[in-house]
């Protein structure tokens, strides 16, 4: 009913107005790819708008008369035509943008502060895919490799792609991909990200006190667009790296069809490589590979509807069989998401978006003859309807529902035979579960702009969850003051519940089980959050922004490692609560030959669990308490561009120990050293900082346009401590340090065609 | 752009100066340990209390031992007192052999310190099991198609309320297998049973172990470390034994609270019911 009114409301609107509008989409004039994120100013007002994720901006409320209208985008050439503006015109306009070789406007920077004022966008940040591409570690750009390079996120190790934000465990990051939510999108056990950069065009990560637009997750969103693919020509791109190697392909649909396509995909070749070396046959190399395949489908059905169709798929697999011990291990995930944008008026559009997404992980191995298997899987099936109005300059209203059906499934059997056949398993020991879980969810959020100074964003979102039978109110309330051009506070704060549950390993990500909560648990996760955010741009070409959080953590979970088995979600869990405080401060150049920024975080977190630690305080292990973060890109020529990264961190945080003792069970002869533990990750490790540097150089290959990468990971070769631990196996206890990678130089070669 | 380099200068420093890790402690807090089995149709014996020792110092299970400890374990209508040898490394034993642990029956486990310190723990053994199907005897490793075991799986009757079984190999004999064969070298390792990663230290231990929920399996033969005789036990944990099974073979090797079982120190209090068999892993020479 309120989708209606708003759909009734928003045409009465636009037919009643004495203004002119204006709306339409902003492509790049090569490929025809929309532009999400494109400025559209009207030159000596305050009016302009942004391009949305499907690149369709909106001006309303627009005075009669001529006007300049501008637009901008990161990377591209400034565009300024004129335009006169009737009464009660909707003035509908197709933009297209040129690719710029390097972008020095400061006018850009200005255009860009001044619009949108209705839009209160807290601890967003929006990483340009072009800068996520330059930034490589070990010769792969990653997304979740650059987020990580923003202050407030911080990882487990060097070597986990893990995001820990502000205090939060990934788990509660709400991971979408082209609006669908995908559940463990990592490689190599948590080392890279699923997301290949070649297939993506956009990244928006909200650190916090995100708007009731987004739910179930209790820390951050990271929002992810793919490729559309070029309605100009059929073109792609390939590269050879040391990891992987990658080929992308996209162009027009044929015909007189309106749309494009792109498909892109990545395998490593470890498993091939070793394929063709000698090796022990009692002592062989363990099989390891993994791949990722992206595709979409773009249609462009009438001037005011789109239909995307968004597919995606990654796997990772890792055998070994030797002396009679043999096991497999997969991982993957599969995304089916369907996308239609219906514009209704240049002032109100809704997508409707239909989404499959399968996370799944598969741990089988025969001992000798004995069996033993573990599956994990979690299926979502979504509906969402969201809409959007853009009722006037001051207000914007958005509000949706969202359906989800979970299917969990859990099998673990340690029978010794997984065939089942035996009926000499002992009761309610061999764990298969498979759950249903259903999500009824709706929001309300409206963005109102009071006056010239004050903006205000209420919104708030309701669930149900039919399995724990939990309903949820999340209030999310921002507010923003504009003192000036260059100077604006925010605050926001609101409640944000999880339903979802991890059990998982801060370091190794393959054994990851989602399941829901049910109605054993003390009740859904949810995070207060309260968020203090300071913009300002002290000089030309740069922001600088300082944020403040508190978050407070309810109900979050741990991992019962001593769990055999269970029924329940509370017999593998322990619940706990936590806190995160801290602030950050960002220092970003998006435009010129040098773009980068500097990142400086100051943050604490604290957890308690009844459980753990004696039910003492602990810092989690991820805690770190300085964390800087440096990121240049340098365009040295028309084919030169180099790059470094710095990272400076607190020491990750281990257990000590107060003694130690020798367990022996019946018949053992020598037993096994156990240490007892001091305060729970109550000492540090020494500092960790790396230093990273890549150099670019392209040239022509056979008359293509290829670039050849440079690549040094670890440059002053600092080889940080993964973990500390304390070796009882002899009678003398020694603590040993397991160090992280070394110096990686790498090379690797790009070719467009 | 000069002050905003002095800015990050000034503050790469200080991150430097006042992010410096911490040195691995040298305190030592003394905690009493505790590891008590019951094992069904057996006698009472070995009931080690130990201080805990500083991990800045040689580990001596001996000097662990808190031989001035009084302990006492009581069942409905039985008190038995105690006592340990002046030296060695077994721990306190019931002097009366011929008394030995009853099926379903509540044990106590009561310890007063020299110094007043009371520890306490309570078990209930479980139900006895027996042997259906025994393991094999000799057994062949690797195994010989042409000749493959007798009898595979192994198996043993439930005990009413256990959900998991431990395994347990125990070699009787890792020095002398060598004489048994023809123009095998003495060595030791020669006797070792070969497996994926393993290492020295797996082979300090005799004792090697496997946990099912089942009663019955297939012989895993990784689980044996040397060729020759060996003792194959399959032990009906009740939790408190379980529990610290989990303790002493899958965690890594940091105590686990959540596992212990006893009042007043760290360590268990279980125990289970047993069965024992004997048998001769035999290699399979080419």
């Amino acid at each position: 009913m309120l989708l209606i009114a708003i759909n009734l409301s928003a045409n009465n609107a636009a037919l009643s107005t004495e203004f002119a509008s204006m709306s339409g989409f902003v492509y790049d004039s090569e490929s025809k790819e929309t532009l999400i994120g494109a400025t559209v100013y009207l030159v000596g007002t305050q009016k302009g708008a942004y391009t949305n994720k499907a690149g369709f901006y909106s001006v309303t409320d627009i005075k009669p008369g001529k006007y300049t209208i501008r637009i901008t985008y990161v990377g591209y050439e400034k565009l300024e035509y004129d335009v006169t503006l009737k009464k009660g015109q909707s003035f509908q306009k197709e933009i297209f943008l040129k690719s710029a070789i390097v972008s020095t406007n400061s006018i850009t920077v200005t255009a860009e502060r001044e619009v949108e004022k209705r839009q209160i966008t807290v601890s967003k940040v929006n990483v340009p895919i072009q800068q996520i591409k330059e930034i490589r570690i070990g010769g792969e750009s990653d997304v979740f490799r650059t987020l990580q390079l923003l202050p407030g996120i911080l990882t487990s190790s060097q070597i986990s792609s893990g995001l820990y934000v502000r205090g939060g465990s990934p788990d509660q990051n709400l991971v979408l991909l082209d609006d669908a939510v995908v559940y463990n999108p990592t490689h190599l056990f948590g080392f890279l990200s699923t997301f290949n950069s070649d297939a993506i065009k956009d990244v928006e990560m909200i650190k916090g006190g995100f708007p009731a637009e987004y739910g179930g997750r209790m820390s951050s969103v990271l929002s992810i667009t793919q490729n559309n693919g070029s309605q100009k020509e059929v073109q792609g791109i390939g590269s050879l790296g040391i990891i992987s190697s990658k080929l992308s392909l996209e162009g027009p649909l044929p015909g007189d069809i309106d749309g494009s396509w792109f498909l892109g995909g990545r395998r490593t070749y470890f498993d091939l490589i070793t394929s063709f070396m000698a090796e022990n046959p009692e002592d062989p190399f363990p099989d390891f590979n993994f791949y990722d395949l992206n595709g979409k489908l773009t249609l462009n059905l009438s001037p005011r509807d789109k239909l995307f169709i968004s597919g995606f798929n990654s796997a990772d697999a890792l055998n070994y069989d030797s002396y009679g011990v043999a096991f497999n291990m997969d991982v993957g995930n599969s995304l089916a998401a369907l996308k239609w944008t219906h514009i209704w008026a240049d002032n109100y559009f809704s997508n409707l978006i239909v989404s499959r997404s399968h996370y799944f992980n598969k741990f089988s191995g025969d001992q000798t003859g004995f069996e033993f298997l573990i599956n994990n899987t979690i299926t979502d099936n979504s509906i969402k309807y969201k809409t959007e109005w853009l009722a006037s300059d001051m207000l914007t209203v958005k509000a949706g529902i969202e359906y989800t059906n979970f299917h969990f499934e859990y099998l673990q059997d340690y029978s010794g035979d997984i065939s089942g056949d035996r009926d000499t398993t002992t009761a309610n020991v061999k764990t298969d579960l498979d759950l249903d879980d259903n999500n009824y969810s709706m929001y309300l959020q409206t963005n109102l702009q009071t006056n010239q100074h004050l903006s205000l964003q209420l919104g708030g979102r309701a669930n149900y969850w039919e399995l724990s039978e939990q309903f949820t109110f999340d209030p999310r309330v921002a507010a923003k003051y504009q003192f000036n051009e260059g100077f604006a506070i925010k605050l926001a704060w609101g409640l944000f519940h999880q339903n979802l549950r991890l059990a998982t390993q801060p370091d190794f990500s393959f054994f990851d089980t989602w399941m829901p909560s049910d109605t054993t648990v003390p009740g859904p996760g949810r995070a207060d959050h309260y968020i203090l955010s300071i913009e300002t741009n002290p000089m030309e070409e740069l922001d600088l922004n300082f944020d403040f959080y508190y978050k407070k953590l309810h109900n979050i979970n741990e991992i019962n490692r001593q769990s055999l088995n269970g029924d329940k979600v509370s017999d593998v869990l322990f619940f706990g609560k936590g806190r995160a405080y801290g602030a950050e401060v960002f220092l970003q150049k998006k435009f010129g030959r040098l773009t980068g920024w500097v990142g400086y975080g100051l943050g604490w977190i604290y957890a308690q669990f009844d459980t753990i630690n004696g039910g003492k305080e602990f810092r989690p292990k991820y805690d770190r308490l300085h964390d800087l973060k440096i990121v240049a890109q340098y365009k040295l020529s028309e084919d030169w561009d180099v790059g470094a990264t710095f990272t400076f961190q607190t020491g990750q945080s281990y257990t000590g120990a107060t003694s130690r003792f020798q367990t022996k069970l019946p018949g053992q002869s020598y037993g096994v050293g156990k240490i007892v533990p001091s305060q729970k990750y109550g000492l540090r490790l020494p500092p960790s900082h790396q230093l990273n540097v890549n150099a670019s150089y392209k040239f022509a290959l056979f008359g293509l346009p290829a670039k050849l990468i440079l690549d040094v990971y670890n440059l002053y070769n600092r080889r940080d401590i993964w973990f500390r631990y304390y070796n009882t196996q002899e009678e003398v206890t020694t603590v040993e340090d397991v160090k992280l990678l070394p110096i990686i130089p790498t090379v690797s070669i790009e070719v467009k065609f | 752009m000069q002050s905003i380099k002095y800015i990050l200068i000034t503050l790469s420093l200080a991150l430097i100066l006042i992010s410096c890790g911490d040195d691995v402690p040298t305190d030592y807090k003394e905690d009493i340990f505790v590891e008590a089995y019951l094992l069904v149709g057996e006698p009472i014996q070995n009931i080690v209390v130990a201080k805990t020792q500083p991990v800045t110092s040689t580990y001596n299970y001996e000097n662990s031992l808190m031989r001035d400890a009084q302990v006492v374990i009581k069942t409905k209508d039985k008190v038995l007192p105690l006592k340990i040898a002046s030296s060695g490394e077994q721990g306190f034993y019931y002097e009366d052999s011929n008394y030995l642990v009853e099926e379903n029956t509540e044990y106590t486990l009561e310890i007063t310190t020299a110094d007043g310190k009371v520890i306490s723990g309570i078990t209930t053994t479980p139900e006895n099991i027996a042997w259906v199907e025994r393991i094999p005897n000799p057994l062949q490793y690797p195994i010989d198609s042409l000749n493959p075991p007798t009898s595979d799986p192994i198996s043993w009757t439930e005990s009413k309320g256990i959900d998991y079984y431990i395994i347990a190999v125990n070699c009787l004999d890792t020095l002398e297998y060598g004489t048994y064969l023809d123009d095998v070298p003495d060595a030791e390792l020669n006797r070792r049973i070969e497996r994926p990663w393993t290492n020295e230290e797996d082979f300090y231990d005799i004792a090697n172990f496997g946990f099912i929920p089942n009663t019955e399996t297939k012989i895993v033969w990784s689980i044996f470390k040397w060729f020759g005789k060996s003792e194959t036990v399959v032990y009906a944990p009740d939790n408190n034994f379980r529990d610290w099974f989990i303790q002493n073979q899958w965690l890594n090797n940091s105590y686990d609270e959540n596992l212990s079982s006893v009042d007043g120190a760290i360590g268990v209090f279980g125990s289970a019911a047993v069965i024992r068999d004997t048998s001769f892993v035999l290699k399979n020479q080419p």
